[in-house]
């Protein structure tokens, strides 16, 4: 897929930015967002044609502010992220909303990027933003993130993480998240706490990549060559 | 199961909480390290608040002031807010500041140097070889100086852990203490004096007894009611005596048994 490309620093620079778009919106979709498939596994050439100047270069200002956009939770997402319904709360509402993804060239981030960040995720109705940056933000940024998290839930990721999709390595098994209702019925029927689950950190890779939230379980379904697949739950904290 | 045998019994001794007040002291305490949890975010929000403060600092830059000399507004403001940091904190405030451009020292208003192009080391005039990222983060070295003095003072200490100490003082490097006029330096002198020993006193015990952790709320929780029991002890006096009196015959004793010598032939022996 890679080797046939021209080897020069332009290109080089293009595809990465191609693979990272690639790769964010391959998690968006895993995510549930509802998202056309061709938007999905877009090509390099559509890619440059779409983003970068006619003589295949890409001046920083000007393209990257077009690396943007912005998706909306299909049904069986948001039926997923709705609480049951109780006698007090009869009408749940889901706790998902739209996601905005936006990449960003700023050479370093302090706390007044993410500030503004947050603000234009917040004003714009979003429940998610997703910011895809070159440089490590500052201690201060990323703990400021804490602060707007009731509001919305601002992720980080560099690019360089995201230039191939670790959920595709075959040593990574599939996880998929359960929701609410599931989740009940899995304690019930192993007569489980939530706290007697065996535990998935937040700031594990893939916990990252499907956005999970803490309390949520996730089933890791691996192959295995004795009983052909094995299922094992864990919580995120 | 539990209707046959009635309430099980388990074989392990009752435990000494009576089971009706467990319930009221179990949330007594969930409640009590909720606080405590509370209080450390709230501090830690504070100090993340000091350090987006300070990262735009000085406030005041005009012509007279400069790191060197700094405002005193800023001067004193800067040393209430970094006085809980610690030194993980103030990089964190150095970097925040970097990335606003400024030089790291907080009191200064210069610009952080930058070295133009080039590779990850830099070779200073001094013949030195340092990180790139270590040189720009200040202005000048007298800066990076000023900086690192404060830094050193900083506790490692957790914050919550002294919030409540006021000994706690930051000093600033080459504080000119010289351009003060004679009632600003008396005036300084009498506050340092220690004007009541008994109130010092009162003082300097609170601050330890903070350091140590017995503040309101712990004490109130974390006491144990303890009753020292004092143990009757029979004091083997009959026994003792009975030795005593056994001491006079020890040489007659073949492992401890005294061989009776009959009357009769003792007086045969006669």
């Amino acid at each position: 897929m890679i080797d046939d490309l021209p080897n020069d620093a332009k290109s080089k620079e293009v595809v990465r930015l191609w693979r990272a778009w690639r790769t964010v919106h391959e998690m968006v979709a895993d995510r549930e967002y509802e998202l056309a498939e061709d938007e999905v596994n877009i090509s390099l050439d559509r890619f440059r044609d779409e983003y970068c100047h006619p003589d295949g270069t890409l001046t920083q200002k000007n393209s990257r502010a077009k690396l943007q956009f912005s998706a909306r939770p299909s049904d069986s997402m948001l039926r997923k992220n709705t609480p049951p319904a109780t006698p007090s709360n009869p009408d749940p509402v889901p706790d998902c909303g739209p996601i905005w993804v936006e990449f960003l060239t700023d050479k370093q981030f302090g706390v007044g990027q993410i500030r503004q960040f947050a603000k234009y995720t917040i004003s714009n109705n979003y429940k998610t933003g997703i910011m895809v940056t070159h440089v490590p933000l500052s201690p201060a940024a990323r703990k400021s993130l804490a602060s707007v998290e009731n509001l919305a839930k601002i992720e980080c990721f560099l690019e360089d993480d995201l230039l191939v999709n670790i959920t595709h390595h075959e040593l990574v098994p599939r996880h998929v998240l359960l929701s609410r209702e599931e989740k009940i019925a899995l304690l019930k029927r192993y007569r489980l706490k939530e706290t007697q689950l065996p535990r998935i950190l937040q700031k594990d890779p893939v916990a990252r990549y499907l956005g999970l939230k803490r309390g949520q379980v996730v089933k890791i379904i691996r192959v295995s060559e004795t009983a052909g697949r094995y299922a094992s739950y864990r919580l995120c904290v | 199961m539990a209707d046959r045998s009635g309430r099980l019994k388990g074989i392990l001794k009752d435990s000494i909480i009576p089971p009706g007040d467990s319930k009221q002291t179990a949330r007594e305490i969930a409640i009590h390290h909720a606080t405590l949890l509370q209080q450390r975010k709230d501090l830690e929000a504070q100090i993340l608040d000091s350090v987006i403060l300070l990262s735009e600092y000085p406030l005041v830059r005009e012509a007279p002031y400069s790191s060197a000399n700094p405002a005193p507004s800023d001067v004193s403001d800067f040393k209430a807010n970094v006085r809980l940091f610690q030194p993980s904190d103030y990089d964190d405030l150095i970097e925040e500041r970097n990335v606003n451009e400024l030089c790291g020292y907080t009191l200064c208003s210069k610009p952080r140097r930058q070295t133009g192009g080039g590779g990850e080391w830099k070779l200073t005039s001094s013949g030195e070889i340092v990180k790139r990222k270590e040189l720009e983060k200040w202005c000048s070295q007298t800066c990076a100086r000023r900086a690192l003095f404060v830094k050193v003072q900083l506790n490692e200490t957790a914050a919550w852990e002294r919030a409540g100490i006021p000994d706690i003082q930051i000093d600033l490097l080459d504080e000119d203490k010289s351009t003060e006029t004679e009632a600003d330096r008396t005036a300084r002198k009498l506050g340092e004096l220690k004007l009541d020993d008994q109130r010092q006193a009162a003082r300097d015990s609170a601050a330890l007894a903070m350091e140590r952790g017995f503040n309101g709320i712990t004490s109130s929780l974390d006491k144990v009611k303890i009753t020292l029991k004092e143990k009757d002890v029979a004091a083997p006096s009959e026994m003792a005596s009975q030795v005593g009196n056994a001491n006079t015959e020890d040489h007659l004793l073949v492992d401890g048994h005294k061989a009776k010598i009959p009357e009769e032939d003792m007086k045969d022996s006669e």
